[in-house]
């Protein structure tokens, strides 16, 4: 008997972790593309006919992690936000080869989702599609290599990294631009330093992957020395819990470091600044002034390069790499007023 | 080839269960194994399986200090080399439900006087994922359409280390062993193997019959 109870007990434990169930605001579940099962979170305002596909950053991240936070809450309240996990990342799972770990791939993906969020919720929803960080560079190339624009009322691009090799370039200006600012007004002198002697001896035409390593994380580092805003808003919307995260298992983080590598190198192969020409939906850019991990500089050469009379650039005076968390008021109000007009 | 590596796996976790029938091994004496599963340890679930102890040792030793040896007696250990074969299933929410069988051997040694028990196992199980939210396509006419029981399907190499003792001996019905494992595990995934870990918190039943 005793035995039989220790036995209840273990299952009762594993039933109650349940799968959170879907509602007229939230929906879960996989899309099938290619071999590969997407991990697609639907949360909001279905009945607005208003669907926002955002593309998470990385390589290696995933949805979940951006639906929290104040400005989610805000988006939700009036659109259908819809979390997507690109392949390789988050809880997508599926059985393919490493021919299909690309950037071509996964932008092959975001247009399917696209089609398929039309078929499911209905051929009249306004969908924009809207990528931050490495997403910005998926979104950008679904853009120019599928003909996704058809299906989309516009695109939202969030510090987005559409050129990996531009990338590398504006971070180096930026780092040497901020390092000198800093010392000269003599804040943080024992961070700005080395950096400034670092980074002043890379070659522009020569960055190695040291360098990149070293860019990227130090630009991460940086954000605690510029004078970046703190939001005290905070979200009610973290929609999951310890024991119920999709993105949880170790297995789950160990595939996405997997991942990483196969999906950098294949970004740095596709860099997007000469094709920009070829975008003609309404486009918005949203950046941070002091973003070092994506340079706003990249935000104003997709502004000047997009062939569409409908687009807008915000740049947020106290934001760092994430305007969305730094300055969510600011950041709902454009991205709202954007979709307004052009839903 | 990796189907054909899979059904392999699965026709050698198969041979094993007619093997044993073979060899007229005492179903009712084989001893039961139930224990907690948690997949990273935090996504619970549930393990049941079987051993077959195919190979005994026993290791006398003198004890150095004489009053010891008088007191306690010589130092006995008896190790065991035993066939297991186990089920089990977990439950990691929003992500999938992984059920797996599988064969392994394990070797144990139990030291007599504490009844304390170190050893390790191997394992080979195959590992089906049901994903436990739904799966959709778009199909050839643009139209939504659920996949049942979407999943896939995993090769997972396992090795545990084992800590336990053994309790409750000198019962009639044959003893308890508890045991805590933690399961230090390689599972395919696409063209590759990724580790992963879990921990398994459970009981032997009957184990001196």
């Amino acid at each position: 008997m005793k035995y039989l109870s220790i036995a209840l007990f273990a299952l009762t434990i594993t039933l109650s972790s349940c799968t959170k169930k879907a509602t007229e605001t939230y929906e879960r579940f996989y899309f099938r593309s290619d071999g590969a099962d997407i991990a697609v979170e639907v949360n909001g305002n279905m009945a607005s006919k208003t669907f926002i596909l955002l593309l998470h950053g990385g390589p290696g991240g995933g949805g979940a992690a951006y639906n929290a936070g104040w400005y989610s809450d805000q988006l939700e309240e009036d659109y259908a936000m819809v979390y997507m996990d690109q392949r390789g990342n988050g809880a997508s799972q599926g059985s393919y080869d490493k021919q299909a770990l690309t950037i071509a791939q996964n932008s092959k993906d975001v247009y399917a989702l696209a089609k398929f969020l039309k078929a499911k919720y209905g051929t009249d929803i306004s969908l924009f599609l809207a990528g931050h960080s490495w997403g910005g560079l998926t979104t950008c190339h679904a853009l120019v290599e599928t003909d996704i624009q058809q299906e989309l009322k516009g695109w939202i691009e969030i510090d987005g990294a559409h050129d990996f090799v531009k990338n590398d370039i504006e971070a180096i200006k930026l780092f040497l631009v901020l390092a000198n600012e800093n010392i000269t007004a003599n804040k943080s002198l024992d961070f700005w330093n080395p950096v400034l002697e670092k980074v002043s001896a890379m070659d522009t035409n020569n960055i190695t992957d040291e360098d990149r390593g070293y860019l990227n994380s130090t630009a991460f580092s940086a954000e605690s020395h510029l004078p970046l805003l703190s939001s005290s808003l905070s979200g009610t919307s973290s929609s999951h819990g310890l024991l119920t995260n999709p993105d949880l298992g170790l297995a789950v983080k160990l595939a996405n470091s997997f991942v990483n590598p196969i999906l950098n190198e294949d970004s740095q192969k596709n860099p997007l600044t000469s094709r920009l020409g070829e975008i003609t939906i309404p486009s918005q850019f949203l950046w941070g002034k002091y973003d070092l991990v994506v340079p706003p500089a990249l935000g104003v050469s997709a502004y000047n390069l997009v062939n569409t009379p409908f687009k807008e650039i915000h740049i947020f005076d106290g934001s760092g790499h994430s305007p969305m968390n730094n300055e969510p008021e600011a950041f709902v109000k454009v991205m709202k007023e954007f979709i307004e007009k052009y839903k | 080839m990796k189907s054909i590596f899979k059904t392999t796996i699965l026709l050698i976790l198969i041979s094993s269960l007619n093997a044993t029938g073979q060899n007229e091994i005492k179903l009712s004496e084989l001893p039961y194994n139930i224990s907690f599963y948690g997949d990273n340890v935090i996504h619970p679930g549930l393990k049941i399986g079987t051993s077959y102890i195919f190979k005994t040792k026993d290791k006398t030793k003198i004890r150095k200090f004489k009053g010891l040896e008088n007191k306690w007696g010589s130092k006995l250990k008896t190790i065991d080399f035993s066939a297991d074969l186990n089920l089990g299933f977990y439950n990691h929410p929003n992500n999938h439900l992984g059920t797996f069988l599988g064969i392994g051997v394990t070797r144990l040694r139990t030291k007599a006087r504490k009844n304390r028990v170190l050893g390790f196992s191997f394992e080979i199980n195959y590992l089906r994922k049901f994903y436990n939210l739904p799966t959709y396509i778009l199909n050839e006419n643009n139209e939504v359409e659920r996949k049942r029981f979407s999943g896939t399907n995993e090769v997972m190499f396992v090795f545990a280390p084992t800590f336990g003792k053994n309790i409750l001996t000198k019962k009639e019905f044959g003893g308890v062993r508890i045991f805590a494992k933690p399961s230090i595990q390689l599972i395919s995934y696409n063209h590759s193997f990724l580790p992963n870990f879990a921990l398994e918190l459970g009981c032997t039943l009957n184990i001196n019959k």
